[in-house]
């Protein structure tokens, strides 16, 4: 007897067949699936919404320390001072995000009504913004930080006339109003609180200091260069890290790449295999039948593989879903969260390593390539 | 088809004794044959050689088809087991077709096929009904139905109706020994009754059969 599609070669069963008897195990499971699916979810949730969580504090805390100073040193000459040109030239070094020359004017300025009396006045290169992040750079503009703003009662936007002291020559000042610009100010240090003019001509050429800020990871190379690029003939070119206690000195790098719940995914996906095998273990029965009934091997890895693929899937979406939301309430960033709890739940066959944003060996590394083009905007 | 068992010889262990000590046989088809004997008497082992689950280690065991092909019986024969044999989580339906997918069906043809042998055993109705639901000698049924779709000819039936009552055994012989499927049947059995309903029946004693006279002609249907 032969019906319609039967196959005259060999008895095996159709692949198609297979995976839709797959399907249909997992789906008529009911409880075992939907508790798989669950045990699925909540192993690929939490460990990812860990991992997610522990790297997003990681990142903040490198970027506090970033913004603390922590990839910016500052070059200075006691003697001769360091050529602004140079200093102003590094900014175009492949992997410095900015640098400006500063000088202090050493005559104070006053601004009538103000309160605090005469103010610390100091000249930068035009750079200045883009070290600083500040959009746009007007030369009528004069940059404070917002604790020497709140001191003098002014606000971003303000328009201020500023006056010789008394005794003084006041030749750095500018003649007509400026507008008052704040900004974060922490990575120049406490010797630049006051008010800064970004691109006034500095003192014969020369600077008190040039500020860089660079990519950690290319610091060191750049720390041995500088001596050399900025020297002038005499004096001695001190180059120094803006932060000068390890306080936030931390290898973020290291920590990074050696937390334990980085391999978080290798362990649930262990765990859950041997839930799978015992689960296969106590149903070996029905794989027995299907063996009785022409499925060979490769049939009955098949329908498991596809029984499996149905249950982790499910177990997988909801696993992220649950993942970014519990990454996300816990204060992890949604990008993050997102590509971690995916690493988890979904573990690629290549190393965690090999996918993040690693430079080379030295110890002072970003943790995040992002954070690069953050400091580059 | 037509299976031909000669000098069949098994044991468990290297020096133990033989179970079986020379089996010959010759089942022509659509012949039922009902092998009965006392418990350890080897009709299990004897039935598990016919069907290719254990290896021949003396001896030979052919199905000859009618064109004169020798197969080795394992892709040859379906089985009807006394234990539950299903898979309790699916459909009526589901469980038949596993029987078409072992002949390559597609699940549209198997489907069809399985309403056509579930209507013959007299379950149609409920083929979209979980297995787990329905009673001892229905499950059997739907294994005997799975059996008759696998197109396979020869049916294994160890005990079919060791656990079900006189009346449900009636039902399930009914349709395991309904001459018009065309399958061969060799069921092992210790229940008089069913052993009467085959063409024939041999008992199993000191690892050789034994004819015990031919059984009543059973009646199709």
């Amino acid at each position: 007897m032969r019906v319609g599609g039967e196959r005259d070669h060999g008895r095996s069963w159709r692949t198609g067949v297979a995976v839709g008897e797959g399907v249909r195990s997992a789906l008529a499971g009911r409880w075992l699936s939907a508790l798989l699916v669950l045990l699925v979810c909540w192993v690929g949730a939490s460990s990812g919404a860990l991992d997610a969580v522990t790297v997003a504090r990681l990142v903040a805390d490198e970027q506090r320390f970033l913004d603390a100073g922590g990839s910016v040193v500052i070059v200075e000459n006691h003697e001769a001072g360091v050529p602004a040109a140079g200093c102003e030239q590094l900014a175009h070094v492949d992997g410095v995000y900015g640098s400006a020359a500063l000088t202090h004017v050493g005559e104070p300025a006053t601004v009538s009504g103000a309160r605090g009396g005469d103010l610390p006045v100091f000249a930068a290169s035009g750079d200045l913004w883009r070290l600083l992040r500040v959009e746009g750079s007007d030369s009528r503009s004069g940059i404070v930080s917002a604790a020497f703003a709140a001191r003098l009662g002014w606000v971003d936007g303000d328009w201020v006339q500023f006056e010789r002291s008394p005794g003084t020559r006041g030749e750095w000042l500018p003649t007509s109003p400026m507008r008052i610009t704040v900004a974060d100010t922490r990575i120049l240090g406490d010797e630049y609180t006051g008010v800064i003019f970004p691109a006034v001509a500095t003192v014969h050429g020369t600077a008190d200091a040039c500020v860089i800020a660079a990519d950690p990871a290319r610091l060191p190379a750049l720390v041995g260069a500088l001596p050399a690029v900025l020297a002038t003939g005499y004096g001695q070119v001190v180059v120094r890290d803006r932060l000068i206690t390890g306080e936030f000195a931390a290898d973020y790098s290291g920590a990074y790449h050696e937390r334990p719940l980085r391999w978080a995914w290798a362990v649930a996906g262990g765990l859950l295999g041997m839930v799978w095998f015992l689960l296969r273990w106590m149903r070996r029965s029905d794989d027995a039948l299907y063996a009785t009934m022409g499925a060979d091997a490769v049939t009955r890895l098949v329908i498991r593989g596809t029984e499996w693929f149905v249950v982790a899937g499910l177990g997988g979406g909801w696993a992220i879903v649950l993942g970014v939301v519990t990454a996300m309430v816990a204060d992890a960033p949604f990008s993050l969260a997102a590509t971690y709890v995916t690493r988890h739940v979904v573990p690629a066959p290549c190393s965690p390593t090999s996918r993040t944003g690693s430079t080379d060996g030295s110890g002072r590394r970003q943790t995040q390539g992002h954070r690069h083009r953050r400091h580059a905007q | 088809m037509r299976l031909t068992v000669r000098g069949l010889r098994h044991r468990y262990l290297r020096h133990a004794p033989y179970v079986l000590k020379g089996i010959d046989l010759e089942l022509g088809e659509g012949e039922a044959v009902a092998i009965t004997g006392p418990s350890g008497s080897g009709k299990t082992t004897l039935l598990a050689l016919l069907g290719g689950l254990i290896p021949v280690q003396s001896g030979k065991v052919q199905v000859i088809n009618g064109d004169g092909s020798a197969h080795p019986p394992s892709a040859q024969v379906a089985w009807v087991l006394q234990t539950v044999n299903v898979l309790s989580d699916r459909t009526v339906s589901d469980n038949v077709c596993l029987g078409g997918f072992s002949r390559g069906l597609s699940r549209s043809d198997a489907v069809s096929e399985a309403q056509r042998w579930l209507e013959r055993v007299g379950l149609a109705d409920r083929a979209e009904e979980p297995v787990r639901v329905l009673s001892g000698g229905e499950i059997q049924r739907v294994v005997i139905a799975r059996a008759l779709v696998s197109g396979r000819p020869l049916l294994l039936a160890d005990e079919p109706t060791g656990q079900l009552d006189a009346a449900t055994t009636d039902s399930v012989l009914s349709v395991l020994l309904d001459r018009s499927h065309g399958r061969s049947v060799i069921v092992v059995t210790h229940d008089p009754e069913v052993a009467r309903r085959c063409d024939r029946a041999l008992r199993l004693h000191d690892g050789v059969l034994h004819p015990e006279g031919a059984g009543a002609p059973v009646a199709a249907g």
